[in-house]
């Protein structure tokens, strides 16, 4: 052995070494403990097992026990050596020594700066397939030739198809449709586009839809971008899909709205604007002229109610009403309905005696007791009574109108307190609407902590009852 | 004196109609909705008919089909009411063999005239 060989293997942390299967025994020709972190240098096999890692040794153990029995001995293993963890690599081959007995020789080297550099990029792939899996959008990531890379879970769950199953196939592995439903071709998706122009493109509005595995159409809105590394040079590209069918409905809920509401103003615009061109028009007897004017101040009304209605809705979508929560005289409030109602309907009123207040925002209250008792009378024959009845539940007061009117089917119920949402039936038709008063009936009770709830059958009437928290009496109040 | 039929569902839509055409010269018949409106131009035979077509029961396009294919009933004349002034409908409108088409709102004056217009052609 030369001093330069032997400088040379310190140098570079390689060691080697002869074992010999028969006695277990371990030769070092030139290498002193230090990278085993040692101070003796082991010279058995069992010895130098004991230098390991505890996790580690059964492996080398049955590495060394496999390469004596012939072939090829490769192993990793952890020795903690001035303090710090080092991996190590040792590989061998049994050979036969000049007697013809069988010989392991082999090396161990230092591999910890590689080891630490594989767990680096282990953890930034960890890292970023950790963040592609909890982006709640579907992600597919191509590579520069339009080919699938990777797919996040959602896409997956959004397409019906597997990341092992698409990896490697075109990005157009599921079919995207444009507004009038025509498929898109490859070349005008969303990343053929990106890769092409080199910057990102996005989709616009709800109208695009893309069809999973099983065939179900889902609308989506799509970005791509083209990804570049730090060259400029092109890696792939990026796609990210949005299921947007919530807000296609909400849209369609929009559109529908604009539709209803305008025909709802029609009527009222014919009534004004037919009368009042007749008044001015026309030589109308007095009692004409005042028929006509009265139809005209009616769809005014109309109108006026139509605009605040609407104008409710926007203020309780956007959380800007705030009940101002008081003791109310429940019943006080109720014979007062009683009576705007008297030269319309009869209207019985049915309160327990001694009903406490409530706790609720006046206003609130009368615009709920309003809208539910004119959709009563709006709904049953002219000479139907109608009942209010007021009643204490527990720290609840219950109040509930009742007519005997036409009443719902389980399905007209069951959506009875959506918005827009309009009974499809020539006598509700009729009976005119936009789908909005229960919708804010049932925010008011809300707001004021209360629940509302339907009885009816189809031809049996309806009963609307809701509940409001009694105000606390002084008693209890002292009590807490 | 000449009969003229409206048919509406709305009450303030037929008393508009009644006040537009109210003279010496005019019969006014009324339905409130669309089998009323046929049994009543079957039995009187108007002139002209004003019909409504969102109507409860038989909508107003299915009544002026039924009237224009009856050789009996094909001679009154009628305009069509509503609310809805889509293509759609209009193409349906004249499918259905009306005469005219009124939008609401419509103004009575030309309401007028053009009840004039076919009771004198």
């Amino acid at each position: 052995m030369t001093g330069d060989r032997h400088m040379a293997l310190q140098a570079t942390g390689v060691a080697i070494w002869e074992y010999d299967p028969t006695n277990g025994k371990l030769w070092w020709p030139e290498t002193d403990a230090g990278l085993l972190g040692a101070s003796r240098i082991p010279e058995t096999l069992a010895g130098m097992i004991e230098l390991i890692e505890p996790d580690d040794r059964p492996r080398v153990e049955r590495a060394f026990l496999a390469a004596s029995e012939g072939g090829e001995l490769e192993v990793e293993f952890r020795v903690l050596a001035g303090g710090r963890l080092r991996w190590l690599l040792s590989k061998g081959r049994l050979v036969t020594n000049g007697i013809g007995e069988p010989l392991l020789i082999g090396l161990v080297l230092d591999i910890t700066t590689r080891k630490e550099a594989e767990q680096a990029i282990r953890e930034s792939e960890g890292h970023k397939t950790a963040i592609l899996s909890s982006i709640p959008d579907a992600v597919v990531i191509s590579d520069p030739a339009g080919r699938v890379v990777s797919l996040n879970p959602v896409m997956v769950k959004l397409s019906g198809w597997t990341e092992k199953e698409i990896v490697g196939q075109p990005f157009d592995f599921y079919p995207m449709f444009d507004s009038k439903d025509m498929p898109i071709e490859r070349d005008q998706r969303p990343i053929a586009r990106a890769l092409t122009a080199g910057k990102p493109v996005a989709t616009r509005g709800y109208e695009q839809t893309m069809r999973s595995r099983d065939g179900v159409s889902i609308p989506v809105s799509v970005t791509a971008a083209p990804v570049f590394d730090d060259d400029g040079d092109l890696l792939g590209g990026v796609e990210v899909l949005r299921d947007v069918s919530y807000e296609r409905e909400e849209d369609q809920i929009k559109s529908s709205l604009v539709s209803t509401v305008s025909h709802e103003l029609r009527t009222p615009l014919t009534m004004i604007q037919g009368f009042s061109e007749l008044v001015l028009t026309r030589p109308l007897s007095p009692d004409k002229s005042q028929e006509a004017l009265r139809h005209i101040s009616t769809s005014a009304q109309r109108l006026a109610r139509l605009v605040e209605d609407l104008l409710t809705v926007s203020r309780i979508e956007s959380g800007r009403t705030d009940p101002r929560l008081r003791p109310v005289p429940l019943e006080e409030v109720m014979t007062e309905i009683v009576g705007e109602f008297e030269d319309r309907r009869t209207v019985e009123l049915d309160v327990e005696p001694g009903l406490g207040p409530v706790l609720a925002d006046r206003d609130m209250l009368v615009q709920i007791l309003t809208n539910l008792v004119s959709n009563a009378v709006k709904y049953s024959p002219p000479d139907a009574p109608i009942s209010l009845r007021g009643a204490s539940r527990g720290d609840h007061a219950e109040i509930s109108v009742t007519d005997r009117g036409m009443g719902m089917s389980a399905n007209e119920r069951d959506h009875l307190f959506e918005r827009f949402f309009r009974a499809d039936r020539d006598e509700v038709r009729r009976a005119g609407g936009t789908g909005l008063g229960l919708y804010i009936t049932k925010h008011l009770v809300e707001l004021q902590r209360g629940q509302i709830w339907v009885e009816t059958e189809l031809g049996q009437g309806s009963t609307f009852s809701f509940s409001l928290p009694l105000a606390p009496t002084d008693e209890t109040e002292r009590a807490s | 004196m000449r009969k003229l039929l409206i048919a509406d569902d709305q009450e303030a839509i037929r008393s508009l109609v009644r006040m537009t055409l109210e003279s010496d010269d005019y019969e006014i018949l009324e339905a409130s909705d669309g089998d009323r409106a046929l049994e009543l131009a079957r039995a009187e035979s108007p002139e002209l008919m004003f019909l409504d077509v969102m109507m409860p029961g038989r909508s107003g396009f299915n009544v002026c089909r039924t009237l224009k294919s009856d050789p009996q009933t094909a001679a009154i004349k009628i305009v069509l009411l509503t609310a809805r002034a889509q293509d759609a409908d209009l193409e349906e409108g004249r499918a259905a063999g009306a005469d005219e088409y009124l939008t609401k709102p419509f103004s009575p004056v030309s309401l007028l005239q053009l009840a004039e217009e076919f009771l004198e052609g």
